[in-house]
């Protein structure tokens, strides 16, 4: 599995080294058929489309943006930004990860409306919210915008899903957070606070074992003297 | 990494130049064809996956938990400070647990014989274990456990799905706020917590008491993946009555030859390098379903029981399943013998006033009943089996249909009879305890509780869980009345509350009777009117067909559309808790509120930040605080890169 990904990336590399400079070369370096190597523990979970950033880039979903990254994914779209204010509450995080957005912490935001929020829409709606380096707004056909949404975000299973007054049910008021490196993956209300949001992340960080004797974690010791005398 | 991604990077600019040569045109428009490429024809959840390998049923023994055993002393000592009325409850018990990864075995057919990565518990001399230990704990006899995070951190854990940051709630406990679990008290791996468990009833009121509680992970956004791993046990507490010797008191069956723990849970499974490995979907909102129904974390095993009289604790493990229970036998001559009924004795966390005979019991997720199983009419040979009859598709709730005993899903614990080894001094007796006295003059406050749906998230009145807002603020001591609303037509929700537990004042509108027992029998979620006669071949029904709890519980069943009013009272302790939907996905997916209990006088109706409600030290109440047991991500270097791991 390492040698297999390692190589994928070498692959890659030589490939963009060899070729034009333009980004397509990304995508161009894939096979045309849809063989790939499972990389990594999300690999067969995550649709791994090609998408189109606000920047007019295209990507492979899960291997380019997802694979290996501390990630926060959610649905949005231009039309139901003003709803559920998803954009607007990332923007708010962006500033709290410092240099990090766009180094080994990315944000994805999927629209759910690939008709209307063409690259050009979405690169004005990027620059009203201040994306940086590190967030980009896919959008792209709209059969691999629909499918990514209903494997990550809708419920429309087989088995029955839900219907909660809308077809499009499509969990707009969520972030996924996640570590796809290591496979773990957790959700947050949108609305939560952003540094509630940033500390998610870093549970999801890979860390070294802990050493030595087990460290007191609580309850806090001053427990006691703050309800002396109020029982 | 770092390298390719300043490729990627700068490919993002460049991309963004949009100068493409014709032969790239041509290829870009291949690879915009290509966009359906799998994974789309994978299952999109966990409910459609494939099904587990297979597994014979029965061949598996039941697990029974070892008994947890104290130790004579915890090194460093526990501190005094760190807990409510500590000097009032000194631990007369000390308890060391640890919370583990291993290899557990849930069957013995391959692939499952080679074990499946879990986490649980491990305490003494004992293998750790899911479910772990059984507390025997005792009225007047205050305990302290320490609880040690032995957790593989992120990036080193087999268990993937799981986050070993961990918080154990006692469910059903009446514990102070910081030995309460609460979803934000969490330790890291390589760090302990201790829980003060003072083991007095609510208010002193000995018709407070509880019997069967569980331990299970309450953490923040993974309590579904925490549990689901394996992260639950049994906290049993007797008292002078309830003995745990059938020699005394209440006579009861002895704990533990003949007072046995069951939680179930359904779990899927997935064929992984010729090993069955646990499998979790993250992506899911609405509720998982397993296809391999476990109890104590083995699959549809079989236990060997004497003919005489049993007490068996059922627990609904969740993570989203509603159960049925009914027992069918291999002894037909008799309607009696091939079908025989279930005696309630408890309802949650309490006794009933008194037994009551059923032909099923219903359990919502979180939900316990204690039943006494009497094989006495068996002969060695005999057989009697456990089976879940109601039909479940996916988090909605119970379809309404039931299955037929014949469906293999079905099937949860064979009891196989084998020859009494000594008398049965058990006794059923005819009256357990009145439920508490409800004091309508105590109550100071109304609230209403809508449990809906909005964007992908589960909202109680339209509102998500944050750890840093206060729902609802409580004057210590007093009692208030809150209605539980399902404000979804299609949607079922176990709700339960930390702390107490509540009676229930009226159901859907109509009063409740002292002498009611909620009984779905005949009634489906739906309103449909249900027939049990094609399942169990009988003339007439008894008067309570389904038992689903008494007057006294810590989980209200909201089936859609109904709305539940109960009584509560809160003393003894000031801080933090919450109420939510033990569907664990619901609750991870935010159904969840804190309340708090504040000093006399100081409650409030509306949310409040809980910055505004505590002002600094000294004159905040206890552990109230959130506590950032881990360093943010602005916080001090980066982690080391993430070494790959092996699929």
């Amino acid at each position: 599995m390492d040698d297999k990904g390692d190589k994928t990336m070498k692959d890659r590399r030589e490939l963009l080294a060899a070729g034009a400079a333009a980004l397509p070369a990304i995508a161009l370096g894939m096979e045309a058929d849809c063989e790939r190597p499972a990389r990594g523990p999300n690999a067969s979970e995550i649709p791994n489309h090609v998408v189109i950033t606000h920047q007019g880039a295209k990507a492979l979903f899960y291997d380019d943006l997802v694979a290996g990254r501390t990630v926060v994914l959610h649905c949005m779209s231009i039309a139901t930004e003003p709803q559920y204010r998803t954009a607007e509450s990332l923007a708010r995080v962006q500033p709290l990860l410092a240099g990090r957005l766009g180094r080994d912490v990315f944000f994805y935001s999927l629209t759910v409306d690939p008709e209307r929020d063409t690259v050009h829409a979405l690169r004005d709606f990027a620059v009203r919210h201040g994306a940086g380096p590190g967030w980009s707004f896919l959008t792209g056909e709209t059969a691999a915008l629909l499918d990514l949404k209903a494997r990550l975000f809708s419920q429309s299973g087989q088995s029955g899903g839900h219907r909660h007054g809308s077809e499009e049910d499509c969990a707009l008021a969520m972030l996924r957070y996640g570590n796809a490196a290591v496979g773990l993956w957790g959700s947050v209300p949108a609305c939560s606070s952003p540094e509630w949001i940033v500390r998610r992340l870093s549970w999801v960080e890979a860390r070294q074992p802990a050493a030595g004797p087990p460290r007191r974690g609580g309850p806090s010791p001053d427990t006691y003297l703050r309800s002396e005398g109020r029982m | 990494m770092a390298t390719r991604r300043d490729v990627l990077k700068l490919g993002l600019v460049a991309g963004g130049a949009g100068l493409l040569t014709a032969r790239q045109a041509l290829a870009q428009r291949k690879e915009l064809v290509k966009f359906l490429c799998p994974p789309d024809d994978r299952p999109r959840q966990i409910n459609d996956q494939p099904p587990s390998p297979e597994a014979r049923p029965w061949m598996a023994e039941l697990f029974v938990p070892p008994v947890m055993p104290p130790v004579p002393q915890l090194v460093p000592p526990p501190d005094p400070r760190a807990h409510q009325r500590y000097g009032e409850f000194l631990p007369r018990k000390l308890y060391e647990i640890r919370e583990q990864e291993f290899i557990w075995q849930y069957h013995p057919d391959p692939p499952y014989d080679k074990g499946s990565y879990s986490w649980g518990f491990q305490a003494g001399s004992f293998l750790p274990s899911t479910p772990g230990p059984t507390y025997q704990a005792r009225y007047g006899e205050p305990v302290l456990v320490r609880r040690t995070n032995e957790l593989p951190p992120v990036g080193h854990a087999k268990v993937r799905f799981g986050l070993p940051s961990t918080t154990s709630h006692l469910h059903n406990a009446h514990t102070a706020s910081e030995s309460d679990g609460n979803p934000v008290d969490w330790i890291d791996s390589g760090e302990f917590w201790d829980h003060h468990y003072a083991n007095f009833p609510a208010g002193h009121d000995p018709l407070q008491k509880l019997t069967t509680l569980w331990y299970h992970d309450h953490r923040l956004d993974f309590t579904a993946a925490n549990v689901y791993a394996g992260l639950a046990g049994f906290y049993c507490l007797f008292d002078e009555d309830d003995t745990g010797d059938e020699n005394t008191g209440w006579h009861l069956p002895s704990f533990p030859k003949y007072d046995i723990p069951l939680i179930l849970q359904d779990i899927r499974f997935a064929a992984v390098d010729g090993g069955a490995q646990v499998v979790f979907d993250a992506w899911n909102t609405d509720g998982m379903l397993g296809d391999r129904m476990t109890v104590n974390r083995r699959i549809t095993p079989r236990f060997s029981v004497e003919p005489r009289k049993y007490r068996f604790r059922l627990l609904d493990g969740g993570p989203s399943r509603f159960y049925e229970l009914f027992l069918r036998s291999s002894r037909t001559e008799s309607r009696r013998l091939q079908y025989p009924r279930f005696t309630a004795i408890t309802g949650d966390g309490n006794f009933l006033p008194e037994p009551v005979e059923t032909e099923s019991i219903f359990l919502g997720v979180g939900q316990r009943v204690d039943v006494i199983l009497d094989f006495s009419a068996y002969k060695p040979g005999d057989h009697v089996y456990l089976h879940n009859l109601l039909q479940q598709l996916n988090g909605a709730g119970p379809t309404g249909a039931y299955l037929d005993f014949d469906d293999p899903a079905t099937n949860l614990l064979r009891f196989d009879v084998v020859p009494l080894t000594a008398p049965d001094n058990s006794r059923i007796p005819d009256q357990f305890r009145p439920w508490p006295r409800i004091d309508l003059s105590a109550v100071k406050r109304e609230r209403v509780w809508t449990f809906d749906y909005e964007g992908g998230l589960w909202t109680i009145n339209n509102r998500v869980m944050d750890p840093n807002r206060v729902d609802a603020g409580i004057d210590q001591g007093s009692a208030e009345i809150w209605t539980f609303r399902n404000g979804g037509r299609n949607w079922s929700h176990p709700i339960h509350s930390h702390f107490v537990e509540f009676l229930f004042l009226a159901i859907n509108g109509r009063p409740y009777r002292e002498d009611y027992i909620q009984d779905i029998g005949g009634r489906d979620p739906r309103g449909r009117d249900l027939d049990l006669e094609p399942i169990l071949g009988r003339g007439t029904r008894s008067p309570v067909d389904s038992f689903m709890g008494g007057r006294r519980r810590d989980v209200a069943i909201l089936l859609p559309s109904d709305e539940l009013k109960v009584y509560m009272r809160w003393p003894d302790f000031l801080g933090k808790y919450v109420m939510h939907c033990h569907n664990v996905v619901h609750e991870d997916h935010a159904m969840m509120i804190r309340w708090d209990i504040v000093e006399p006088g100081k409650g409030f109706d509306q949310p409040r930040s809980a910055d505004a409600v505590y002002t600094p030290p000294p004159d905040s109440p206890p552990h109230v605080e959130i506590r950032p047991a881990s360093p943010t991500i602005n916080d001090g270097p980066s982690p080391p890169p993430v070494p790959p791991l092996e699929d």
